[in-house]
């Protein structure tokens, strides 16, 4: 079934390599101005500081050429390194190391009470205790987009704290889709071309889902308070497919979904790269067809032990980053990890400069950010991490600059993030570790 | 640039954040932090704070309390996968139910349980797109059940009898009509297979089908006994995995389901049945880690998904025969001397002419392995990256219910020194040792037991020295437990040790608990537990009288009253 939707695609000429202008962002076009995006881009376990720090000032820096951000010297001019910002928030509340970085990274807010069993002596701890900055970006510049935001990840395993990082609000994880095929019939397979069969697809839908939500609202006076968020959530969810499941996708012939190639087993460890490969061709589709403002691509989760054969390194991330600094083979191990996700993170950057729009590329309206959970994995430390900008968001940052910072709290860049976005606001997550956008970055 | 320490110096000044506001909250003095276990003070009866994992013991048993039924918390649960596709398969038992792609389970302590995250887009599509899937497979089976000329008493005769089974309780008036109306649209609208779809569709999108929804007994007492209906779904999930069967929902209908003897001569039919050894085994598994080898990968040539399954094929076979054929109890899962192979397994024991297909055979264990423990799978589940950490906290996790710092450390660590060629037993002692780090309060308890099965290599080979020549000694110690402490030499020591130990038994009807109500358990638990733990003492610790005690506890009878669990 899923095949022969994707065929069908295929068959309006929908398989190519190269991206040509998209109609759908015709009249973006004419009018001069095309919508702002947000791509969140995670890798985890913390990065070797020393190898991924380039040498040189705010506009006159460099980046070693065996660094980890290596791959990344053809898009100098397009990224902004930011150095030294600390996860303050996570020095407060409960959960462990990973966990902490992994819900705070998005959301600067402590973490709720919950059954995760967890670090130290802290108990058990459960999800992040607010909403993620994606998520409130995509509420505030959603504009009838199919999707309001597009969560795509890479084995990132079961539901927990250590594997969720974009939250609709408190103890509200968003599960990244992890199967490519099933994301792609969402994003571009829809209600088939047949009258008969649109219409009465339509009504069954309609029918059903209000059927539902009635049902949902009726038992919602049959919970505790606790569990009644829970419901509530669960309507909204069923509000947000409704119109895609109603109104189908108008862009079908124009244009151009990616090329899935042959099917394979998105949960294979070998297959990691391939599989990323294919989430990052779907986001940037997403984005250049317009269907939704903001997405991302979490490649794997917090404690990721995914086994690197495929880049050369013989070991499992997790079980490596926590050797110590003296262990050469073990640092030159993590350094061709990162460097492996930097060449991902440059196959993001390449996609976007391949479709042009205006006198640019998407790239120079949309903001990518590189985030970790942790700054340095052998320390677990969230202090100096490791972020990265790209993409000057429609003009609003200046690209190729590397800043430094001393102690500023991430939650400053959440801000930042919102208001690159075109979202006015002043505070993220909790208001206590945070001053306002981070200076010096505009 | 604004620096973060000015802030905080200015929220702390005025009071807004307490000590927790220090810049470095650090590792280096975990060890102070850290209290062992046995220096709690068993005497408190306050409620912990929350997220504090109570293990058996933590709290004292007051008679005089225990009379006081006090259920605990009830979260609302969603049906996991597993729950899903097999209602499906039961509600729908005349249809073949296709398998559909369902987000991966949350789980608490290991058992899928989904009580804390809520529905959101993708699952709620996923639902979607499963309901009409199956809905299209269900109208097209129709045949026997309802003709194509069925009429509106047919129609509606279907909603009630195949509702009942979906919501797992008889249907009220109005909800027949509203799914009547729904079915009326789509007939008078397209054609009555499209009516029908959409009966299906409803049902399967519900929250009633899709959550265990426990209301208890109307009335406002602040604790109120589950209704018959809901005990039959509590029976048939915890020890079926799947909606009740005909005999329950009567057994309901009948309010036959009322006494704690009534449920548990349910309890015992239901534990006869194979439904029960599927669920069950299912539920070891997940206890057990078995079902997390899927994940793993290993670059050793040997390994490959073969050997995966293979693998898990035994652990699995080995459970299935200890509890349902065997001794039935925790201390044969921990020291049988017995395993099931096929020719892959048989080649890691190193047993030679025994087993030769794919078929499982029987065998004696080798000198220097004892039960689960020193099975390839439970050993290569365990084994990557630093083994005796990974393993040591497995076996402190699950079978003693001590819950230690994983997967990460809790704050700030320098890292320790390591070289190339170093064996794992010298820097676990470098861990255990590096007190100034913080390190060592936490791999004291974890890697001294995990030592004990370093002669094992990734794959649960038996070796005498690691890839870089070094010797190997499995002697290990196991700290901090209740009354399990010792020094033991070996999987084997190791092994007859926890086999022989009332806390590690305790320690499973603990786990088991957690499974039966989707939480962790509290100190408002005390009393429940200990009936648990009494009704396994005085069976020998035998694991099928350890589910039908759980089923008649207090925390399976009773729910808190809806308004005050919050």
């Amino acid at each position: 079934m899923h095949l022969s939707r994707r065929n069908f695609l295929k068959g309006l000429g929908a398989t190519t390599v190269a991206l040509p202008m998209l109609p759908s962002l015709n009249a973006a076009a004419q009018s001069g101005s095309y919508p702002k995006r947000l791509l969140v881009f995670f890798s985890a376990n913390g990065t070797i500081p020393n190898r991924w720090r380039p040498d040189g000032t705010e506009r006159n820096w460099t980046i070693g050429a065996n660094d980890i951000l290596a791959p990344l010297i053809p898009h100098q001019d397009d990224l902004i390194v930011v150095e030294g910002v600390d996860m303050i928030s996570t020095r407060f509340g409960i959960g462990d190391g990973h966990q902490k970085g992994m819900a705070h990274m998005l959301t600067g807010i402590e973490m709720l009470p919950g059954p995760f069993q967890g670090g130290g002596n802290a108990g058990t701890a459960g999800y992040a205790g607010g909403i993620s900055i994606d998520q409130h970006i995509a509420n505030e510049v959603h504009a009838g987009q199919k999707f309001k935001s597009l969560e795509l990840g890479i084995q990132c395993g079961n539901p927990t704290n250590w594997s969720r990082m974009s939250y609709a609000g408190p103890d509200q994880p968003i599960a990244p889709r992890t199967s490519p095929y099933d994301a792609f019939d969402a994003i571009f397979g829809d209600l088939t071309a047949d009258p008969f069969g649109v219409e009465r697809l339509r009504l069954k839908r309609q029918s059903v889902l209000d059927h539902v939500k009635d049902d949902l609202s009726r038992l919602e006076t049959k919970v505790a308070a606790s569990d009644r968020i829970r419901l509530e959530a669960h309507t909204t969810a069923i509000r947000d497919i409704e119109q895609r499941l109603l109104t189908g996708n108008e862009f079908g012939i124009a244009c151009e979904a990616p090329d899935m190639g042959a099917m394979i087993d998105a949960g294979q460890n070998d297959n990691f790269g391939p599989v990323g490969d294919l989430m990052i061709d779907l986001a940037v589709m997403s984005f250049a067809c317009n269907l939704t403002p903001v997405a991302s691509i979490q490649w794997s989760r917090s404690v990721s032990n995914v086994h690197f054969g495929f880049a050369g390194v013989q070991a499992r991330h997790h079980d490596l980053s926590h050797e110590g600094d003296d262990n050469t083979t073990a640092v030159n191990q993590l350094v061709q990890i990162n460097q492996w996700y930097a060449t991902k993170f440059a196959r993001v950057l390449e996609r976007m400069k391949e479709i042009p729009e205006g006198d640019g590329t998407m790239l120079d309206n949309t903001l990518v950010l590189w985030v970790n959970e942790l700054g340095k994995g052998n320390s677990h430390t969230r202090n100096d991490m490791p972020f990265i900008l790209a993409g000057s968001c429609g003009g609003y940052f200046e690209t190729g600059r590397y800043l430094t910072y001393i102690d500023d709290p991430h939650n400053n860049l959440l801000v930042s993030l919102a208001n690159a976005m075109g979202v006015q606001t002043n505070t993220f997550g909790n208001p206590n570790y945070c001053s306002g956008p981070l200076t010096g970055l505009l | 640039m604004q620096s973060m320490k000015t802030i905080l110096a200015l929220l702390v000044a005025i009071g807004a954040i307490g000590c927790e506001g220090r810049i470095e909250l650090n590792g280096a003095d975990a060890i102070d932090q850290f209290v062992p276990p046995e220096s709690q003070n068993p005497g408190s009866t306050t409620e912990p704070p929350p997220g504090t994992i109570m293990r058996p013991g933590d709290t004292p048993v007051d008679a005089e309390e225990c009379q006081f039924i006090d259920p605990g918390a009830t979260p609302l649960r969603r049906l996991t996968g597993a729950e899903y596709h097999n209602s499906v398969r039961d509600v729908f038992d005349f249809a073949t139910i296709p398998t559909q792609t369902l987000t991966s389970d949350e789980r608490v302590s290991g058992f899928e349980a989904n009580t804390v995250s809520s529905v959101n887009d993708l699952q709620a599509e996923e639902y979607h797109r499963a309901a009409e899937q199956i809905a299209e497979v269900v109208v097209g089976s129709l045949d026997d059940i309802l003709p194509d000329d069925a009429d509106e008493t047919a129609v509606r005769g279907f909603i009630a009898a195949y509702g009942a089974r979906a919501y797992r309780r008889p249907l009220a008036d109005d909800e027949v009509d509203k799914l009547y109306a729904l079915y009326d649209i789509g007939t008078t609208e397209f054609d009555t297979e499209t009516g029908r779809e959409m009966i299906v569709e409803a049902l399967l999108q519900s929250p009633t089908f899709l959550y265990r929804v426990e209301v208890g007994a109307p009335g406002g007492d602040p604790v109120v006994p589950l209704s018959d209906f809901e005990i039959a779904s509590r029976l048939s999930y915890f020890l079926w995995g799947t909606t009740p069967d005909a005999a329950l929902l009567t057994a309901a209908e009948a309010g036959e389901l009322s006494t704690p003897t009534e449920v548990e001569e349910q309890a015992r039919r239901m534990i006869a049945d194979d439904r029960a050894r599927l669920r069950i085994n299912d539920v070891f598994a997940q206890w057990l880690q078995v079902d997390g080898l899927d994940e793993i990968d290993n670059p050793d040539p040997s390994f490959n998904d073969d050997v995966r399954t293979s693998m898990v094929d035994e652990t699995r076979a080995f459970i299935d025969h200890v509890i349902w054929e065997g001794e039935g109890t925790l201390t044969a899962l921990l020291t049988a001397d017995y395993t099931f192979v096929d020719a892959n397994t048989a080649a890691l024991y190193g047993i030679q002419g025994q087993a030769d297909g794919e078929g499982l055979v029987r065998v004696d264990l080798p000198a220097g392995r004892r039960g689960l423990l020193s099975q390839p799978g439970v050993l290569a589940m365990h084994g990557h990256g630093q083994a005796p950490v990974h393993r040591g906290k497995f076996v402190r996790d699950v079978f003693l219910c001590l819950s230690d710092p994983a997967p990460a450390p809790p704050n700030e660590l320098a890292a320790l020194p390591t070289f190339e060629g170093e064996s794992m037993r010298s820097k676990a002692e470098k861990r255990m040792e590096a007190r100034d780090q913080g390190c060592a309060g936490c791999h004291r308890m974890m890697d001294n037991v995990g030592l004990a099965f370093d002669n094992f290599d990734s794959l649960g080979r038996y070796r005498t020295q690691d890839e870089h020549g070094n010797q190997l000694t499995s002697n290990a110690e196991v700290l901090y437990t209740r009354t399990t402490d010792g020094q033991v030499s070996g999987a084997t020591g190791l092994a007859d040790l926890l086999g022989s130990s009332q806390e590690v038994n305790d320690c499973m009807s603990v786990q088991f608990f957690r499974y039966a109500f989707a939480r962790m358990n509290g100190a408002s638990d005390t009393c429940s537990l200990h009936v648990v733990s009494e009704a396994m003492a005085a069976s020998g610790n035998d694991i099928k009288e350890m589910l039908v005690a759980l089923a008649t506890t207090d925390a399976f009878l009773y729910r808190r009253n809806l308004d005050a669990d919050q």
